[in-house]
């Protein structure tokens, strides 16, 4: 039954294909021949070299030499078909034996701007689904190491944020919002020139927590963006229902570069680029944090201070001020990106190769960097008849990250008259033991070094003209040792730790994976319109091992990196998994006079990540578009040069949760206890979940004006999302944290996408061109059965989005205690959970980008603005209570006292006042701490000079310099709004780049 | 005619592939797993998934040696210990009696506790369905797991207030659960330990003190009669120790070294080589103390030329003043092993043993029994006879013999309702502080929680 099931699809379709190629299998006699000949031009008169010459349905063809020359043998009667690339392709019949051609240039670039949909290719105007797409030109723009920052602000719908400023670090996507209630079930599927590419971070978070937000590593940060030749992002269910159960979240395509055959040529790149973080916060000086040190004691009727009060007890020298800031993340990071390619080729062959390294230094104290070394080589081959051709990707990177083990943005809050950071011999000031010196974390390290691999090859060979088979494959590699150090140095010396207690953590991981996936393309043209048909088939298999392990007691800190010094080594885990994907997929295209097209695309798909019994579904959509502007009607329009009505619906699903999660199994416990190592089990369990489903449908409306000067889109979306994979929230009691299952809810996500670009002004020197997205998006529980009942009843609501916190409703201070207090929604007299019934929505709102270019004789300006408007924790919320020994943001000098009540915060206190604290901690779970993160960031900027062709005789230099989060607007009075968390802030950079192409 | 033929086989060749191979989704079970019921089929494998609980317990929750475990919170809750380190720490907000729900080592506590719970729940239920276990192994093992039930829950009540009494892993009914008062947790511990005193052999398990046995058990049997004021049945089982010939008062020099004759319950060290966590924590080398010393309170409580403090208490520094508890004494690694953690040692059965005669008015009992703790700490003998300086002598006793070991001096305090003696050193003491709060997150997760501990 289930073989059946799986087969259903494949068979009848393989079947169609067959027959059809019975019907049309060609015909060919064989005939005398006649030699013809010729000369190709274009319209000014000059040769073109290398223009294809064939026989229409034969494998007969031949090129044209320098001077445009050309004989081929072709039967009489024949249809002789020339093609160039940028030139219109002309079939004639032949009449005589000398045949001379002019090729006109294709000027209608735009109709002929071909997307690619992962598995075929389809014109920008005849899509019936929704792609975004960015290409080389704007990626080269930034100097980012990381592809997705490259993205960020110029796609509608596509929403990117940057979790830390650390170089290695992590990004943050959502492709038209959270589908999931789990975070990490949001991501994307990424696909590297056909291959998969895993989307999670590799990393041990019990290794690189302290250095990264999450220990989240982003594993695009494999891929020089240099080597990137476009990113196309899929979306509604049209583009995205043909990757079945993977493509919920969206599907994110990279294409790297390719060798073109033209001649050869040389590139070389260099930038180096200087970067800080973007914005400090306002902290508080001296004077005013003193002051409410004092405050504090006073109001908590302590009047002499303890020994343990070093900033107000005189120990430490309350004259002292140091913007700790400045300190710890106040560095310059240097960056150095080199790049150099070499490409070309002739007739049937063309290459390309590049290499690029790539140094940043961070913004830390402290002699640390991140190192990024890759090499990749790419070549086509075509055969002479054109039947075959066969494209080889490899790609090689290697990174080593070198970083402290920790982050050192928490260390602001220090006291501000804190002592000196080293005595007067440059050695690490302790200040007689009353101060734990933050800089000896320095002496702990974290070094990462990944290697990756990514390779495919691609073999097409056309059966027929009208088919074509072609198979793909690929492998990815990627091996990630991690190491952390905890030496006793980093301890303050009154504890006397030796290098006996000092930790060595390191972690192994290695992730491979391959796959096949033959496919069959098959087109008919006729009168009555024209079809496409694709079916394919996929077979994938990923694996992981990870290996940790914890070595201690090391005879010196110097041998700490060598294992082998050490005199207790524990094996924390040693594990491997193994996720296998099968599937088959189909699509029919259906085009109809040149407008009216539907698209039908569908995919079964087979995941072991499931119970035996949960392993198959079926996932397909149907995708539809008119093309009204080729209506008679708009002949004649002189303004409207095109237009689009397209709408898709249809079903992607999801198999983001992890392998093995339906068995019920024991694993290996980290811990030992009498000799023997324990075994422990590794989750609650539940056989019986299985794919997540998003049912998507959009609808849109695409323009262009005044002979495509001015194009726009309006695109609205709705992608509803259920039988959610989750992991059930428990309470302790129940001895884990989750459960895994399909939940009943639903989340809908809806919204407004909005492109416009337009050529304001295109002169002989002068050229502007403007671009703008925006998306609205909107998240919504539509859906929850028994939601009082579970235990998701404190988080969420329906009716409202998924990304809401339910607070205490925050009423102002006191006058009398200076307390904060809250609303007792029920008035039962106490604050507890019934009473957090303020929803607000943590999400984003609105985000989009403005891009210009200007363009005037050999200068180009080019800059992208981002917006967002979200709402986000404060800084308050991260911070502690007022009164601690912690600094403050400057603007809590506004609390409350006898002088100042209707100050902002309440009174300080030492700790000793549990109703503050309480307050507090009840401030930190109420509205008070949320406020407006929106903001408008200049994300980049690029002047670019280049040096005329004509005296460099075909070399061209450019000069640049790029600018990275230049600017920010916004309201909120943290250090950063985008990264606005507890991390590094994103950093603001300044480059400087040279390219010479000869 | 070929080209048709050779396209015709490459299709039948794919349609082949895409047919054949359903099992190719078939993916065996990694290395590092194994299925459930095979771990309940052997006796090694059972051992493993019980001996993975006890390092647990030694690693996290209520028996953490470090700054997270109760021995240190509630030695700073307390008069133990003086937090001198400013910086804004969970054990600083025990110091200042100020923990509200959110206080990570309340979390932390409760969390690892219900998961350590789960774990021997899970050993219970495995025990019983396996029919291939032997029989001697299957009663050892299911008493050690409902001992460390007992214990569990007994602390988690002690410290919490009314809690519920997890005894299955289905978490569709523990996600509901409400609580039981203090009194029917113990009661149910008792049940659990008196079936776990049948089921458990009385030699160790294993070469070492280290895993349960049944004198543990009659330990702790005796521990909670103390704390239900059962005296008879308290006294009994403190008897039946000392009087066991198994266990002997060790000198105060070496009590706490692993092979102590007068420890009952031990937990060793993850690997061999290293020492108790409890060594590093509590000690410092120079003055300031960087975390905590030991209060000066306590350092006055101790009688003239008791060896104990002599022993037990390092003065740090020339003014006498910075002291830390060094009962444990090897930090960090030796070879072997020197000490390992004390969970339960025969001084606290005399301990209770005296506590219990003076209840019941033994007074030839009670004065052997705390004579013997005092001969061993070079202190006068007492010769007492009245109610009131029996109990004021007992207590006094546990103050000093008992210091900074889990908690002992908080949970004595509350069951003597004599927190009155902390007000000298934590003047905003309030009633409701005998029990911490219940963390917020649960009260969410789990409304049957509700209501919130008094005063939270």
């Amino acid at each position: 039954m289930k073989k059946f099931t799986f087969a259903a699809l494949a068979v009848p379709l393989m079947w169609v294909l067959l027959l059809l190629l019975f019907f049309s299998s060609n015909k060919i006699h064989a005939q005398e021949t006649i030699v013809l000949s010729g000369v190709v031009k274009t319209a000014d008169g000059t040769p073109i070299e290398g223009v294809t010459v064939w026989q229409q349905d034969t494998d007969n063809g031949t090129q044209t030499n320098e001077q445009g020359f050309y004989t081929i043998n072709i039967s009489p009667n024949a249809v002789v078909v020339f093609e160039y690339i940028g030139y219109k392709t002309q079939s004639i019949a032949v009449t005589g034996k000398v045949l001379n051609v002019t090729l006109t240039a294709d000027d209608d670039i735009l109709e002929e701007l071909v997307i690619n949909a992962g598995y075929y290719s389809v014109k920008d105007k005849e899509r019936t689904g929704s792609i975004s797409k960015i290409t080389s030109k704007e990626i080269g723009q930034q100097p980012v190491a990381n592809p997705l920052a490259a993205m960020q602000g110029r796609m509608a719908g596509v929403n990117i944020t940057q979790s830390s400023g650390t170089p290695g670090g992590g990004f943050d996507i959502q492709i038209r919002g959270r589908n999931s209630l789990r975070t990490e079930g949001n991501a994307p599927l990424y696909i590297v020139d056909g291959v998969p590419y895993p989307s999670q971070s590799a990393s041990d978070p019990n290794v690189s927590i302290y250095s990264f937000s999450g220990g989240n590593i982003s594993p695009l940060n494999s891929i020089n963006p240099s080597d990137i030749e476009n990113i196309e992002v899929l979306k509604d269910a049209d583009a995205t229902a043909i990757y079945g159960s993977r493509g919920s979240n969206g599907v994110v395509l990279i294409t790297t570069k390719k060798g073109s055959s033209d001649k050869t040529t040389f590139s070389l790149l260099s930038t180096t680029s200087v970067s800080t973080v973007a914005g400090y916060m306002d902290l508080m000086k001296t004077d005013d944090y003193l002051k409410m040190r004092r405050d504090a004691y006073v109001n908590d009727g302590i009047s002499t201070y303890p020994a343990n009060a070093y900033d107000v007890n005189g120990t430490w020298n309350q004259d002292r001020y140091t913007d700790w800031q400045k300190e710890f993340v106040g560095g310059k990071a240097v960056s150095q990106n080199t790049q150099f390619s070499v490409g070309g080729g002739s007739g049937q062959t063309s290459y390309l190769f590049s290499a690029g390294h790539r140094n940043d230094a961070t913004v830390f104290p402290g002699d640390f960097g991140y190192k990024r070394t890759n090499f990749s080589i790419n070549a086509n081959h075509q055969s002479k008849n054109k039947k075959f051709d066969t494209q080889i990707n490899i790609m090689k990177t290697s990174q080593k990250n070198n970083l402290m083990s920790a982050d050192f943005t928490k260390e602001m809050y220090l006291v501000p008259n804190a002592p000196e950071l080293y005595d007067n011999q440059g050695s690490l000031n302790w200040e007689n033991n009353t101060f734990l010196n933050p800089v000896a974390k320095l002496n702990g390290i974290y070094r990462s070094e990944t290697e990756d691999l990514i390779s495919n090859v691609t073999l097409r060979y056309k059966m027929l003209e009208n088919l074509i088979m072609s198979v793909n494959g690929g492998i990815f590699e990627n091996a990630l040792n991690e190491v952390r150090t905890t030496p006793s140095t980093i301890y303050s010396p009154s504890l006397n730790r030796t290098s006996a207690e000092s930790v060595l953590h390191t972690s192994d991981s290695k992730r491979k994976g391959w796959i096949i996936e033959p496919k069959l393309a098959w087109n008919l043209n006729g009168a009555y319109g024209r079809f496409d048909a694709l079916i394919g088939g996929t077979f994938e298999e990923r694996t992981q091992q990870a290996f940790s392990l914890q070595a201690g007691n090391f005879t010196s800190n110097e041998l700490i990196f060598n294992v082998a010094n050490a005199g207790i080594k524990m094996i924390l885990f040693d594990t491997e998994s193994r996720y296998r994907y099968m599937a088959a997929f189909a699509r029919l295209n259906y085009t109809l006079k040149d407008r009216y097209i539907v698209n039908v695309t569908g995919r079964r798909d087979g995941s072991s990540r499931f119970g035996p019994d949960k392993r198959f579904g079926n996932f397909g959509a149907v995708g539809a578009a008119w093309l009204f502007s080729r209506e008679k009607l708009f002949d004649d329009s002189s303004w409207l040069n095109f237009g689009k009505l397209r709408i898709s619906y249809g079903l992607a699903g999801s198999d983001l949760i992890g392998d093995y999660q339906y068995l019920n199994t024991f694993g290996i416990s980290r811990y030992k206890y009498d000799g023997v190592s324990g075994l422990e089990p590794l989750r609650l369990f539940n056989p019986d979940f299985s794919w997540e489903t998003n049912k998507k449908l959009e609808g849109a409306l695409e323009l262009e004006f005044f002979k495509g000067r001015l194009s726009s889109s309006v695109a609205w979306y709705r992608n509803r999302s259920s039988s959610q994979l989750v992991g059930i929230p428990l309470p302790s009691l129940t001895g884990f944290n989750s459960v895994q299952a399909n939940l009943a809810a639903t989340v809908e996500n809806s919204g407004w996408e909005f492109v416009l670009r337009s050529s304001n002004i295109i002169g002989k020197d002068f050229e502007w061109s403007t671009g703008f997205n925006m998306t609205i998006p909107r998240n919504k529980l539509i859906a929850f059965p028994n939601l009082e009942e579970s235990t998701y009843a404190a988080r969420y609501h329906v009716g409202l989005p998924t990304s809401i916190v339910k607070l205490y409703k925050y009423t102002g201070i006191n006058k009398e205690t200076g307390i904060y207090e809250f609303d007792d929604v029920n008035k039962d007299g106490v604050l507890n959970a019934d009473d957090r019934q303020t929803k607000v929505n943590l999400g984003v709102t609105l985000f989009g980008g403005l891009q210009n270019s200007f363009k005037y004789r050999n200068w180009t300006l080019d800059f992208n603005w981002m917006f967002v408007k979200q709402k986000v924790y404060s800084p308050d919320y991260y911070g502690s209570y007022l009164g601690s020994f912690n600094n403050q943001p400057a603007r809590a000098a506004d609390y409350f006292s006898e002088d100042n009540k209707d100050a902002r915060y309440q009174i300080p206190t030492t700790g000793a006042n549990s109703k503050a604290l309480q307050a507090y901690q009840n401030y930190n779970s109420s509205d008070g701490v949320v406020i407006d993160g929106s903001y408008i960031r200049l994300k980049s900027l690029q002047l670019q000079y280049t040096l005329g062709s004509q005296w460099l005789r075909g070399k061209t230099l450019t000069v640049n310099l790029q600018g990275f989060n230049l600017i920010t607007i916004t309201k909120y009075w943290g250090s950063d709004p985008e990264t606005h968390g507890s991390f590094l802030p994103a950093l603001r950079t300044i480059a400087m780049g040279l390219n010479i192409n000869f | 005619m070929k080209t048709s033929f050779e396209n015709i086989t490459v299709l039948l060749f794919t349609l082949f592939i895409l047919n054949s191979c359903e099992e190719f989704l078939d993916v065996e079970v990694p290395k590092n797993e194994i299925d459930q019921e095979l771990v309940f089929s052997d006796d090694r494998m059972a051992l493993s998934a019980l001996t993975n609980t006890y390092s647990k317990i030694r690693d996290q929750g209520f028996f953490a040696g470090n700054k997270v475990g109760i021995g240190y919170l509630l030695g700073c809750y307390t008069d133990e210990l003086e937090v001198t380190n400013p910086q804004e720490s969970s054990y600083l907000r025990f110091y200042k009696n100020s923990v509200l729900s959110d206080n990570t080592a309340v979390i932390s506590l409760w969390s690892n506790t219900y998961n350590q719970i789960y774990l021997v729940n899970n050993v219970l239920e495995g025990i019983e369905k396996s029919k291939t276990i032997s029989p001697e192994v299957q009663d050892q093992l299911k008493g050690e797991a409902l001992a460390l039930r007992a214990i569990l829950n007994f602390y988690l009540t002690q410290t919490f207030g009314d809690i519920p009494y997890i005894l299955s892993t289905d978490y569709r009914v523990n996600t509901k659960i409400g609580k039981q008062s203090v009194n029917e947790v113990v009661v149910q511990a008792v049940e659990d330990l008196l079936v776990a005193e049948q089921l458990v052999s009385p030699a160790y398990p294993s070469s070492e003190k280290v895993r349960i046995n049944r004198s543990v058990v009659e330990g702790f049997l005796a521990r909670m009669y103390l704390y239900q004021n059962n005296w008879d049945k308290a006294q009994y089982y403190a008897e039946k120790l000392i009087n066991s010939g198994t266990y002997m008062l060790e000198p105060i020099g070496t009590t706490f070294l692993k092979e102590s004759k007068s420890a009952i319950w031990q937990l060793k060290p993850e690997a061999e080589g290293r020492n108790t966590i409890e060594a590093g924590e509590y000690q410092f080398e120079s003055t300031p103390s960087p975390f905590a010393r030991l209060s000066t309170k306590l350092l006055g409580d101790f009688e003239q030329g008791d060896l104990r403090k002599q022993f037990w208490v390092r003065f740090v520094g020339d003014d006498k003043v910075d002291a830390c508890a060094f009962k444990y004494k090897q930090k960090g690694i030796s070879s072997p092993s020197r000490e390992y953690s004390i969970i339960m040692r025969i001084e606290e059965m005399y301990l209770i043993a005296a506590e219990a005669a003076a209840h019941k008015g033994s007074w030839q009992d009670f004065n052997r029994y705390v004579n013997a703790i005092r001969e061993r700490a070079g202190l006068a003998l007492l010769d007492i006879d009245n109610h009131t300086d029996a109990l004021n002598a007992v207590k006094k006793e546990r103050r000093v013999e008992l210091f900074c070991e889990y908690g002992h001096r908080f949970y004595d305090l509350k069951r003597w309702k004599n927190f009155d003696e902390l007000f000298d050193v934590k003047p905003q003491w309030q009633q409701h502080y005998q029990v911490l709060p219940l963390p917020e997150k649960e009260l969410l997760l789990n409304p049957n929680l509700l209501p919130q501990n008094t005063g939270y």
